[in-house]
């Protein structure tokens, strides 16, 4: 077989450097800007700042290279968090001093059935978005605004806890010394990457993803059943938008509605970062990871050469802009 | 240019055009007189839409002398025909939909009032008057993609005449169109007659060039073969003029063809009542192991659609798809390429992956058969190498992208996708569209060479060449109908264009 592969070599395409580039002159920057910068303990930062978005990226990488869209990951995610906190604050017992503890099966009861939900929400757009013939783009905005008034409605405004072993996932890792040196949500994050770029690699269904996305007609033609891919697609991102707010809430020991506001378009900006097309058919989850990478060391490295906090987000867009803009220059550059 | 003009209004002197080193037209001469419709007719790559290109400035750079109302011009880009008074109709480009008859009428001259706004009244007003004077009573409010196609031809008709427009060029303006339809277009060209616009007709379908023109020019091969006044011509006589008659060049092959007899085996095969209201209507048809079956058409006849629609692309209102002793429903390729009926499209772009590798394009109907659950390169590669050498494909490179393959090899890509899986019923439409002869002839080889092994096969073309080259029966559709059918017989291209 080696004998079969070879003389065919894959070639490195300018639009695959750009984004690795980008990235390390990011890191090769901030190192020579911020002191600091280049230290073991910025690398756990990024570690934990980035796995949220590391999962909730993967799930919408899926969605955006069977070239739909999913809006409502933000929304989906706080939903989820939310509606876990409900049902842990219901069924937990509450001791004097106000903490709260539960059973292990009723902790894996209030992780699972939230994410059950997200599951039926994403399962939900995609049948929508199939049937309808609608853009996924409408679908998934009032889905946006379902799940968000559903988490509003359940919460009504209130603060909830949830369970510690997501604060343990959040906050801690292994340790070395005392030190977390990795984080949980990293390892976690890690994980459903590394399931997410074999499922796509490795396959059939994953080859569906790439084929619907690169050509709906092409590929349904072929037999390939692309409304099925679809939904499979916007159930995934529901999916893994859900553990993503999970962990978020886990990480600040507690769901709010402010949480996750964010989520959509910096996981939006990460997988396009990372080379992957809005236009579907092309990129990968090696792609988002360069990308949430980048998007991370870019947030934490403003923070360290102690940018004005209300400049950083402007700053930020104007990188981004850049990036982006390059990315796409670079692409069109094709023999 | 009010004043009448007595001479012709467009002379054309020796214009030639090649493509490379192709001619697409020689020494051509052609004239148009006011008040005249001038019938333009040929077979496929005669050298009309060239002709016509060059008239609305869509080529250049042509040889030979053009002018207008005895005015020496030189039509070197579009803007310039429409100055000159040239406008072109495109059917499939019939005004904007969403839009109503009345801003159709007026698109980008719509009148003014004094604050510089579309002065709405006034538009309506004039656009009712106007299509009164041309005979058509529209509702001026109502937006034009309410109509049917043949009043959408219509108002873009009248457009260009209320912009000035002294000559008209339509190219198969009646494809389209039921008989009374036609008849309502023919009865608006008339009106236009006599206020003195002149019309270029440019159709396949010889009664209407016959019904409506006052002289017709025959192109064959680049050349103008007669220019004669209406009364002196049969359907029979434009028939023998197309094709050459008496003319040996060498390609007798192609004149006409010796039908086997019709197969005794059972067809694998039956479509019963096939409808798709404005398409086809009624089709039934039936193809045996082994078979290639040509289905004639002009553009537009539905024989395309209707290959489609086998192959689940589209979806029929109403018929029955039967595959051995299954029934297959309707529009759903997905089922179709199950039981083995797949197709082939013109239009490469809807079948493959351009930007995509050679071999994902080729495993992706039979991953499952071909590659199994784990799919690796590896594995791909060992299944996509031998189809690849059995179609031919150059290079057989299967990491290439299929964007950067000649139209001929990405054809055989899209073969080797299907060979990949059991083939019962192999559908094509147009599938030499845009090759060189060297790649027609490959391609066609395997596909008798799949016949051979027991492939039903089922080939839809505008080409009469190609159908009698290829088929072992023949049917011919127009206008959404099947019109004749020939087994076990000899065929003449005239009789097959006849029935079309």
């Amino acid at each position: 077989m080696a004998a079969l592969a070879k003389g065919f070599k894959f070639r490195w395409e300018p639009q695959d450097i750009a984004p690795v580039a980008s990235l390390l002159a990011l890191i090769v920057f901030f190192g020579i800007a911020a002191p600091g910068f280049l230290r073991l303990s910025t690398l756990v930062t990024a570690l934990q700042q980035g796995a949220v978005l590391a999962i909730v990226s993967t799930g919408l990488t899926f969605v955006l290279l069977a070239a739909e869209i999913d809006l409502a990951v933000g929304t989906v995610a706080l939903w989820t968090a939310c509606f876990c906190g409900w049902l842990y604050q219901s069924w937990a017992m509450q001791t004097a001093e106000g903490r709260f503890v539960a059973s292990a099966e009723i902790v894996a009861a209030v992780l699972i059935l939230p994410l059950c939900t997200s599951l039926l929400l994403g399962i939900l757009s995609g049948i929508l978005t199939v049937k309808s013939r609608l853009p996924s783009f409408i679908i998934t905005l009032a889905m946006m605004f379902i799940s968000q008034g559903a988490a509003r409605y359940i919460t009504r405004g209130q603060a909830f806890r949830v369970p510690a072993l997501l604060g343990d996932i959040g906050n801690r890792g292994i340790e070395h010394e005392g030190l977390t040196v990795i984080p949980y949500s990293a390892l976690l994050a890690g994980a459903i990457m590394i399931v997410g770029h074999v499922v796509l690699q490795y396959t059939r269904f994953g080859r569906y993803v790439y084929m619907t996305g690169g050509n709906r007609q092409a590929a349904r033609l072929a037999g390939v059943p692309t409304g099925l891919v679809v939904t499979a697609c916007l159930a995934i991102s529901a999916v893994t938008a859900g553990v993503g707010g999970l962990v978020n809430a886990g990480r600040m020991t507690s769901v709010t509605l402010d949480q996750n506001q964010d989520l959509l378009l910096s996981a939006l900006a990460c997988i396009v970062l990372g080379g992957t097309s809005l236009f579907g058919g092309e990129g990968g989850i090696g792609k988002t990871l360069v990308g949430v990478a980048t998007f991370t060391v870019l947030n934490i490295g403003l923070n360290s050469i102690r940018l004005d906090d209300f400049a950083r987000p402007f700053v930020m867009g104007v990188i981004l802009m850049a990036a982006l803009l390059l990315n796409a220059a670079l692409a069109r550059r094709r023999p | 240019m009010t004043s009448i003009v007595r001479g012709p209004v467009l002379e054309c002197h020796r214009i030639g055009k090649r493509f490379g080193g192709i001619v697409a037209l020689e020494n051509v001469d052609f004239d148009l007189y006011p008040g005249e419709v001038h019938g333009v007719v040929g077979s496929n790559g005669a050298g009309k839409s060239t002709l016509m290109k060059i008239l609305a400035g869509a080529l250049a750079d042509y040889e030979g002398e053009i002018s207008v109302a005895g005015q020496p011009v030189k039509i070197t880009s579009p803007q310039i025909a429409f100055h000159l008074g040239i406008a072109m109709v495109y059917q499939e480009f019939s005004g904007v939909g969403q839009l109503s008859v009345a801003e159709n009428l007026f698109l980008g001259r719509q009148p003014l009032n004094r604050l510089g706004f579309v002065d709405w009244p006034l538009m309506r007003q004039k656009a009712r008057e106007y299509l009164k004077e041309l005979g058509l009573h529209l509702d001026v409010d109502r937006r034009l993609d309410t109509y049917p196609l043949v009043v959408r031809q219509m108002v873009e008709i009248a457009r260009a005449a209320h912009r000035g427009a002294r000559i008209l060029i339509m190219d198969e303006p009646t494809s389209a169109l039921s008989p009374p339809e036609v008849e309502r277009l023919f009865e608006l060209i008339k009106t236009l007659k006599q206020r003195g616009v002149a019309v270029v007709f440019i159709s396949h379908f010889l009664e209407d060039v016959l019904a409506i023109s006052d002289r017709v020019t025959v192109l064959r091969e680049g050349r103008r073969v007669l220019t004669l006044p209406r009364a002196e011509l049969t359907k029979h006589k434009l028939v023998e003029a197309m094709i050459g008659r008496g003319v040996s060049t060498g390609a007798e092959r192609e004149e006409w063809a010796e039908l086997p007899p019709r197969v005794s085996a059972p067809p694998v095969l039956i479509a019963e009542k096939l409808t798709l209201p404005g398409i086809f209507e009624d089709v039934s048809l039936a193809v045996a192991p082994g078979e290639i079956l040509g289905l004639y058409g002009f553009v537009g006849a539905g024989h395309q659609e209707v290959v489609q629609a086998l192959g689940g692309a589209l979806a029929p209102r109403s018929g029955k798809i039967i595959l051995g002793e299954r029934t297959i429903p309707l529009g759903r390729p997905q089922k179709a390429v199950r039981a083995g009926m797949v197709l082939v499209t013109a239009d490469r772009a809807a079948g493959l992956f351009l930007r995509g590798e050679v071999y994902k394009n080729v495993t992706i109907a039979h991953l499952r058969h071909a590659v199994g659950n784990w799919v690796t390169l590896a594995k791909e590669l060992r299944a996509v190498q031998p189809v690849l050498q059995q179609v031919g494909c150059r290079p057989a490179n299967p990491l290439l992208r299929v964007e950067h393959l000649s139209g001929g090899n990405q054809q055989k890509v899209v073969f080797a996708k299907w060979l990949l899986g059991p083939v019962r019923v192999l559908l094509l439409e147009e599938p030499t569209r845009g090759m060189d002869i060297a790649a027609k002839a490959e391609v066609m080889q395997l596909v008798e060479r799949l016949a051979r092994q027991g492939t039903a096969v089922i080939l839809a073309s505008t080409e009469p060449e190609l159908i009698l080259a290829h088929s072992h029966r023949v049917m011919v559709m127009s206008r959404g109908k099947v019109t004749a059918e020939w087994a076990g017989c000899r065929l003449e291209k005239a009789e097959l264009l006849r029935a079309a």
